[in-house]
């Protein structure tokens, strides 16, 4: 059993949803994110979250799967203040849902300062819901971001514990478990992080709250990477508890925080649709439509 | 009525949680007096988190207002969200109370798409949400769909025609049940069953399965040789459920000529729709 931590399925298809359900992927975290262009008005971004509480968690049952999210204003689009505002008066709406695990992915891009004032007002947010938050560090200038973040975080009094810092690497792994944080890390295909270099640092610094995801999204990407890497760290003598920890439980127990995401959810067959057709009192045993 | 219903609602969710019930009346009294969206919006997002999923104690209390048996199967937390409605319902005026349900509509999750629609049966002025409840019944979404289409009366009283038509026909796409859609029998109709025999036509054509309930639309109302005769050929075609269900709705076909075609006809026989249901394939 796998947990991609961190996906956006929005933008995959359902051959996806099906090869990662045969490859056990039980359960995916979908933080809210920009759509590869920027947002230009706050109404498409609230029904893009209203499509990571509806729709997208829809999807993901046909096939099993468990669908989580996390709320957030991305550090992208933070940059324009006008749309930022208004989402900002939005999140709290969606903050409270069902299935929402954190508030997230937020955090740097270029560290300018309309994205750090978004940044301080959403961890305000994380604390108002009591809810863990999904950092997302900057893909230039890592380290530096990276620190930065966890300086912010502290200074609105956050428990490392109630963080997750993503996108690591071999430059910030040491200092972000240092301090006490989730540790995660993204397995891009091509750039950045890679399996190889993954099983490298699960030998190095062990399993202890550190996690792995694919953030797999519109761009080349592979849905896979989590119970692939998995299989190669197996391969490479990694402990079978330490890749359990570092595909499944450590995640789990991370967002389990949020008092939102539980191994009941995907231990017990089709969560929502069962409850209704119970009340029809026929149950017609339909497999999980592919088409439409 | 609904003023009432609120009040056993409010009484069924003392005894069930008090404490939580106790915490939600302070803020709901200071909500009305003092509305904002952002707080109602608030209040009903929060609440299965604070009456978790506790099962209701006295619920016998809602039967007199509840034919389907919805609110009691639900939890604590769900008819925490109907108090807020109804209270609200009550205290805002008509166009500020729609905006405002019309604003959640537009950010609510799965299960709170349901609850929305299952509760507008129990709200006063349901008429105003009827396009609230034919987005429901274009959903593609299973779950919520169902919430419009069985245990509640609210289509059978709101919908027009097409409104109407549309429900059954989405049904029949979704593979969900028609039988026991509320009203459709009071409210079948000539439109209805043309669309139905199509689909029938067209999903046969493909050489794909036609659900077994999709007949009884067609049966209830067959009495021109033609109907009868493509009742007939469907009767050959059909499985052993699609069979006992043609030979049921003929059966309850007040047309004389309908009754005689049914005992031609052998299969299975069934004493009503419910039985079928639970047939084997």
């Amino acid at each position: 059993m796998y947990i991609d931590p961190h996906i956006h399925m929005s933008a995959r298809t359902t051959d996806d949803y099906q090869a990662m359900a045969d490859a056990g992927v039980v359960a995916v975290i979908e933080p809210a994110f920009w759509l590869g262009q920027p947002r230009t008005s706050a109404e498409t971004y609230r029904d893009y979250l209203a499509s990571l509480v509806g729709w997208e968690r829809f999807r993901a049952s046909q096939f099993g799967i468990s669908h989580y999210c996390a709320i957030g204003l991305n550090s992208k689009e933070a940059n324009n203040p006008e749309l930022a505002e208004a989402v900002l008066e939005i999140l709290p709406l969606f903050l409270a849902k069902e299935g929402v695990v954190a508030v997230g992915e937020i955090g740097f891009d270029e560290q300018t300062s309309l994205e750090e004032k978004y940044l301080r007002a959403q961890l305000e947010l994380a604390k108002q819901f009591e809810l863990p938050v999904m950092v997302h560090t900057p893909h230039r200038d890592k380290l530096q971001g990276t620190l930065l973040t966890m300086d912010i975080c502290e200074e609105h009094s956050l428990a490392p514990n109630q963080v997750i810092i993503d996108h690591n690497n071999e430059t910030t792994v040491k200092q972000v478990l240092e301090r006490g944080y989730w540790t995660a890390f993204t397995l891009y295909p091509q750039t950045k992080m890679g399996s190889e270099r993954m099983v490298n640092i699960a030998r190095e610094y062990g399993s202890e709250r550190i996690f792995i995801d694919s953030s797999a999204d519109w761009g080349v990407s592979d849905p896979l990477s989590v119970p692939k890497t998995a299989n190669l760290m197996l391969q490479s003598g990694i402990a079978k508890s330490d890749v359990e920890k570092i595909c499944y439980h450590n995640a789990l127990e991370a967002y389990a925080q949020s008092g939102q995401i539980n191994q009941q959810h995907w231990q017990k067959p089709s969560y929502d649709q069962s409850r209704l057709f119970e009340g029809n009192s026929v149950l017609r045993g339909q497999k999980p439509k592919v088409s439409e | 009525m609904s003023d009432s219903l609120n009040s056993i609602v409010a009484k069924v969710l003392q005894r069930s949680s008090s404490e939580p019930f106790a915490a939600l009346k302070k803020e709901l009294d200071a909500l009305v007096r003092s509305f904002t969206n952002k707080q109602f919006f608030f209040l009903f997002a929060i609440s299965p988190r604070r009456f978790k999923q506790s099962a209701l104690s006295s619920s016998e209390l809602l039967s007199a207002h509840d034919p389907y048996q919805v609110l009691s199967n639900w939890n604590a937390g769900q008819l925490a969200r109907l108090h807020i409605l109804l209270t609200l319902a009550q205290a805002l005026n008509d166009g500020q109370f729609k905006n405002s349900v019309n604003e959640l509509f537009k950010s609510a999750d799965v299960n709170e798409q349901v609850l929305l629609v299952q509760s507008l049966a129990f709200l006063p002025g349901g008429a105003s949400f009827v396009e609230r409840a034919r987005e429901a019944a274009r959903s593609n979404i299973e779950s919520v769909f169902c919430a419009v289409a069985h245990d509640s009366d609210y289509a059978k009283n709101y919908f027009d025609l097409a409104g109407w038509n549309q429900l059954v026909l989405k049904a029949a796409f979704l593979a969900v049940p028609i039988w026991n859609i509320a009203g459709l029998r009071e409210r079948n109709n000539p439109e209805l069953v043309t669309m139905l025999s199509n689909y029938a036509r067209e999903r046969q054509a493909a050489g794909r399965t036609v659900p077994w309930d999709l007949y009884c639309c067609p049966g209830w109302l067959a009495s021109a040789q033609s109907e009868l005769a493509f009742m007939q050929q469907q009767f050959t075609l059909g499985s052993k459920k699609i069979k006992a269900a043609i030979v049921l709705a003929l059966l309850e076909n007040p047309a004389p000529a309908a009754n005689s075609l049914a005992k031609q006809l052998t299969s299975t026989q069934a004493n009503s729709w419910q039985d079928i249901a639970k047939m084997e394939p």
